[in-house]
């Protein structure tokens, strides 16, 4: 039999465990948009990022966003940009633990705007590439969907506890307070 | 959190993992692929435009039926070529990848093929783009060739279409593609500075971002 503090404990454990594996998809999908093009993943040569190679990521990034014909030139050049970065730092908000109920929060709207874009293109028959961890290198397809699919309810789930822990937490101190 | 909660979050980080170790798994076995032989030399020269030396060369995998190709040719290649063909910036290379659900365009990619054995493969290329509305129900290609080719060359690129040679340089490229992994069109492959870039391009894409690719590339 379980005791409830031992429930506790194994929450609090699943929710670090669940915080830590998304911020390795988002740092996994930031570092697949920005190491220089043509690397192989994890070698020495991916992680020498330099002014030069983070052009050429950020302008083969905006071909794969472009693909799906959905923004202007403008807001396509904006968006590859940006959700490099925000990936970035998504992941290492995660990581350190910070704000986790509303990054984990922020974090699923980014999945569940992206897995609709993705559900959207693919009932289009648009015969494109992901680009959804590194740039042509997955045609989008029904797994697509259904990995995208699972790390949303993943992020979901991260959110849930997130919120259920804080939520505790208040309960506790409303109940250890003094009475007025 | 309730145990039911964490036992689903639990249940959530294992299936992920596995989902993302396959997924990885299939992309590291689709980056090996060799590189395949070219089709026949001769004639994909007539198919290519630029100079050879040029510090990027795009290998362009096309289905002349295609509405995406035609936007794709229409919209971006054709100021690619001005811009940077001319220039001796990019060595632009036309592969024919005629899809099964395209009816015409194996006999459109006949035809094309039979002008570059002419030397005449760029209007031709162009005249089956353009009127591509005009010839993609019912196949009637010769009326539109008629329009970019004299008579004389109009004959010789009907009897050309027709003959083994240039059926089996069609399908050279076909079986290039296929080694390349080719499976929608157009994709277009990337050779910058003498080193094939693994990430192909897909789909249509915008000048404008075309654009900044390949001066990102040129930088470099």
């Amino acid at each position: 039999m379980t005791i409830p503090g031992g429930r506790a404990r194994l929450g609090r454990w699943l929710l670090v465990l669940g915080r830590l594996g998304l911020a390795a998809v988002f740092l996994f999908a930031a570092y697949g948009k920005l190491r220089p093009v043509g690397t192989a993943p994890f070698s020495a040569a991916s992680f020498q990022i330099s002014s030069s190679s983070l052009a050429v990521s950020q302008a083969m990034f905006a071909i794969q966003v472009d693909s799906y014909q959905l923004l202007s030139d403008r807001s396509v050049e904006f968006v590859s940009h940006t959700l490099p970065w925000f990936e970035l730092a998504l992941g290492l908000l995660l990581l350190s633990g910070l704000w986790l109920r509303w990054v984990a929060l922020a974090g699923s709207a980014l999945l569940g705007c992206l897995l609709g874009v993705v559900i959207r293109t693919y009932h289009a028959g648009l015969g494109i590439n992901c680009g959804c961890f590194s740039p042509g290198t997955e045609p989008l397809s029904g797994w697509t969907i259904a990995r995208d699919s699972l790390i949303l309810a993943w992020g979901l789930a991260v959110a849930t506890g997130a919120f259920l822990r804080a939520r505790g937490r208040r309960a506790r101190a409303g109940e250890s307070a003094p009475a007025p | 959190m309730r145990p039911n909660a964490a036992a689903l979050l639990l249940a959530l980080l294992v299936v992920a993992a596995g989902v993302c170790a396959v997924g990885t798994q299939g992309q590291k076995a689709r980056s090996v692929t060799p590189v395949p032989k070219s089709p026949p030399a001769e004639l994909a020269g007539q198919k290519a435009f630029g100079v050879k030396t040029a510090p990027i060369r795009i290998d362009e995998f096309t289905d002349f039926e295609c509405p995406a190709c035609r936007a794709l040719f229409m919209e971006t290649l054709r100021p690619l070529m001005d811009d940077y063909v001319s220039s001796g910036k990019v060595y632009l290379v036309h592969h024919d990848f005629p899809l099964p659900a395209h009816p015409y365009s194996r006999p459109a990619a006949y035809y094309a093929d039979a002008a570059a054995a002419l030397g005449r493969f760029e209007p031709v290329e162009q005249a089956l783009f353009v009127n591509q509305p005009g010839w993609d129900v019912k196949g009637n290609i010769t009326p539109y060739l008629a329009g970019v080719l004299s008579p004389a060359e109009l004959k010789k690129v009907e009897a050309l279409a027709g003959t083994k040679e240039i059926a089996s340089a069609v399908q050279s490229d076909v079986a290039l593609g296929q080694q390349f992994d080719v499976r929608y069109t157009p994709t277009m492959f990337v050779t910058s500075h003498g080193r094939r870039l693994p990430s192909p391009i897909v789909g249509v894409v915008s000048y404008p971002i075309l654009r900044n690719y390949l001066n990102a590339l040129l930088r470099q």
